[in-house]
């Protein structure tokens, strides 16, 4: 092997290129991934964040109550649209679209309705919910979502280069597996960094590689471009749409929405759908279009089936066939982890969070190694950067931890509160960043942690008492969504408060170790 | 070593670096997409397929390209090496229309 640019090798340039890369992505890597294994609980988060209305339990309930609600308040509209809910998630959305308008693609439809499990038409208040964590995940906040996804594109990207050089840069890594020497300083950093990195490593170089897949053709546009005059004839191709069809101006009923449903269960093997949209409601020309929802099935992609509003017969389905749409839908799918059944779904999480580890980790490592090395000597990036960690690793969930305190707090008949969520925890994480600053970072470290810790621990009492969903009386309805929400929420609040006491107690005996140096070099002197 | 070699030493480094720095993020993905417009036009599939497959193997490409920058003994060398790529790439692109 030639020699690196270190002139020490191939595994020690590579070495460098760990580290540096790295620390540049450190921050908001640490924030993706912790969005990300958090949103494995997007659904839950959501039903959360709604203590309004309860768990679905019968799917066509629903539905027939949406298309009850749309026949009542938009019998004339040219399209309505029913976003159903899979198991996990609580209540229906229905929009519709008046004739001659073009549909609302993003933000606040107007039109929107909520549908209770009852069928009925019911309010919640006004949040994101999960939606919010998901969304910050990939499209960041405050900024067109077009730089948020190049942001985080770039920084995956140096990820996938981080777990490339990290791999060849440790040359023992079946032994790192099993070694963890604790309460040694900087040699623990590096033993955790090496332990989370490697023992989830499958999993993290999957969900990195498969989110960038996930946007790729914005990230890389090169294929397309090769192939195809313009990007529009590429989506023609890889995602075509229906073609519109016009009314004919005589009425007609709507045919009974049951034996639709049981014919696409029957053509999709028990699938169910996520959106029922119904174009021409009333009309000859009416047309029903059921697209499957993603959480009972791995390949991310259109399944569609088309059915003719009148006589109920199927009329055509699209589902992907194209090799190449299959790789990427289910690339797709593993990264989202929709179709994860419960097991499944809590080794995701875990792995997320082993990889919101790994990152915290190896940013406090940087620290922790240079502080050895620069003793009591002032060096303003190490100061920086030392305090940004704490904003950052302790900061943010502290901030997050603000969000689902404001979904509790805020008044429900506040005006845009659901951004008003958002933007608590936003100005939470601004103050822990000034907190970070004006505080010595051995202290802002603990109090941040702590005060995280006794935030969480409070949610689940807080809403026993003032909530209809607190703990026990999701247990007595056997709401097992709820009940994992404010268990969890207990075991992250104890977690927290636990590092927050390590931390005290390893700084505690640094401290007195450092005393009885000082002693020692006294007495000899 | 004089104190002069060892600044000349750091300069060097620092510059070495910095073209290294260079050569990753514009030139490895300008290499990059001559790859994936190559690999594009000849995987032997249907137009669609083969634009799926190239797109996601495009990140496996850069994060190679990258590492081998870093790896390489000069950044001379790691570039000069990037351009014979991305020509031969661009050309075989070009070819394959």
């Amino acid at each position: 092997m030639k020699q690196g640019f270190t002139k020490q090798g191939f595994r020690q340039s590579q070495a460098g290129l760990h580290t540096w890369s790295g620390l540049l992505v450190g921050w908001v890597l640490y924030l993706i991934f912790l969005n990300g294994a958090v949103s494995y609980w997007r659904e839950e988060i959501t039903r959360w964040a709604q203590p309004e209305i309860g768990a679905t339990r019968n799917l066509e309930t629903v539905t027939r109550g949406a298309i009850a609600h749309l026949q009542a308040t938009a019998p004339k509209a040219a399209s309505w649209q029913i976003m159903l809910p899979d198991e996990r998630a609580s209540g229906a959305t229905t929009t519709y679209r008046e004739k001659g308008k073009k549909p609302v693609l993003r933000g606040d439809d107007p039109t929107a309705t909520l549908i209770g499990p009852d069928g009925k038409p019911t309010v919640a208040r006004d949040t994101e919910g999960g939606d919010v964590f998901y969304r910050l995940h990939f499209d960041l906040r405050y900024m067109p979502v077009i730089w948020g996804r190049w942001v985080v594109g770039f920084c995956s990207m140096f990820m996938l280069v981080a777990i490339v050089s990290g791999v060849i840069t440790h040359k023992k890594i079946f032994a790192d597996f099993f070694t963890f020497r604790p309460g040694k300083g900087q040699r623990s950093w590096l033993d955790g960094h090496n332990a989370l990195a490697v023992l989830a490593l499958p999993f993290h170089a999957m969900i990195t590689y498969t989110g960038l897949v996930t946007l790729m053709v914005i990230y890389v546009p090169f294929g397309v471009t090769a192939n195809y005059p313009t990007l529009k004839a590429y989506y023609a191709e890889s995602a075509p749409r229906l073609k519109p069809v016009k009314p004919t101006g005589q009425p007609a009923p709507l045919t009974d929405i049951g034996p639709v449903l049981a014919t696409a269960a029957r053509l999709w093997d028990g699938g169910q759908p996520g959106i029922i949209r119904i174009d021409n409601p009333g009309d000859k020309a009416a047309r029903i279009v059921l697209t499957r929802r993603a959480s009972d099935k791995l390949v991310d992609g259109r399944w569609e089936i088309v059915f003719d509003g009148v006589t109920g017969k199927v009329r055509s389905s699209v589902a992907p066939t194209s090799a190449g749409m299959i790789t990427r839908g289910g690339m797709i799918g593993l990264h989202a982890g929709r179709f994860a059944p419960m097991t499944l779904r809590w080794l995701f999480f875990l792995s997320g969070v082993a990889g919101t580890a790994m990152v915290a980790t190896g940013l406090v490592l940087w620290t922790a190694k240079r502080r050895a090395k620069l003793g009591t000597r002032f060096h303003l990036g190490f100061w920086v950067v030392e305090r940004l960690n704490v904003g950052a690793v302790a900061g943010l969930p502290l901030a997050m931890t603000g969000f689902l305190w404001a979904n509790r707090l805020l008044p429900t008949g506040m005006a845009h509160r659901a951004d008003w969520e958002v933007h608590t925890m936003f100005l939470a994480w601004g103050a822990t960043l000034l907190h970070a600053f004006v505080r010595p970072p051995n202290k802002a470290w603990i109090e941040q942690l702590s005060l995280t810790g006794v935030a969480l621990l409070l949610l689940p009492v807080f809403d026993q008492a003032a909530t209809p969903r607190g703990l026990i009386d999701s247990l007595k309805a056997g709401d097992g969504a709820l009940v994992g929400m404010e268990l969890g929420l207990l075991v992250l609040g104890a977690s927290f408060l636990a590092i927050a006491w390590r931390t005290a107690r390893s700084q505690a005996k640094r401290r007195a170790k450092d005393a009885a140096l000082v002693q020692l070099a006294q007495a000899r002197g | 070593m004089k104190t002069a070699d060892v600044a000349n030493a750091k300069g060097r480094k620092g510059w070495d670096v910095t073209a290294r720095i260079v050569l990753t993020i514009p030139g490895a993905y300008a290499v990059t997409a001559a790859c994936t417009m190559l690999l594009a036009r000849t995987i032997p599939a249907s137009r669609l397929d083969a634009t799926l497959w190239a797109t996601i193997a495009a990140f496996g490409i850069y994060a190679a390209l990258v590492v081998w920058v870093f790896a390489a003994s000069s950044a001379l060398r790691a570039g000069l090496v990037l351009l014979a790529i991305g020509a031969i790439a661009g050309l075989g692109a070009m070819w394959a229309a």
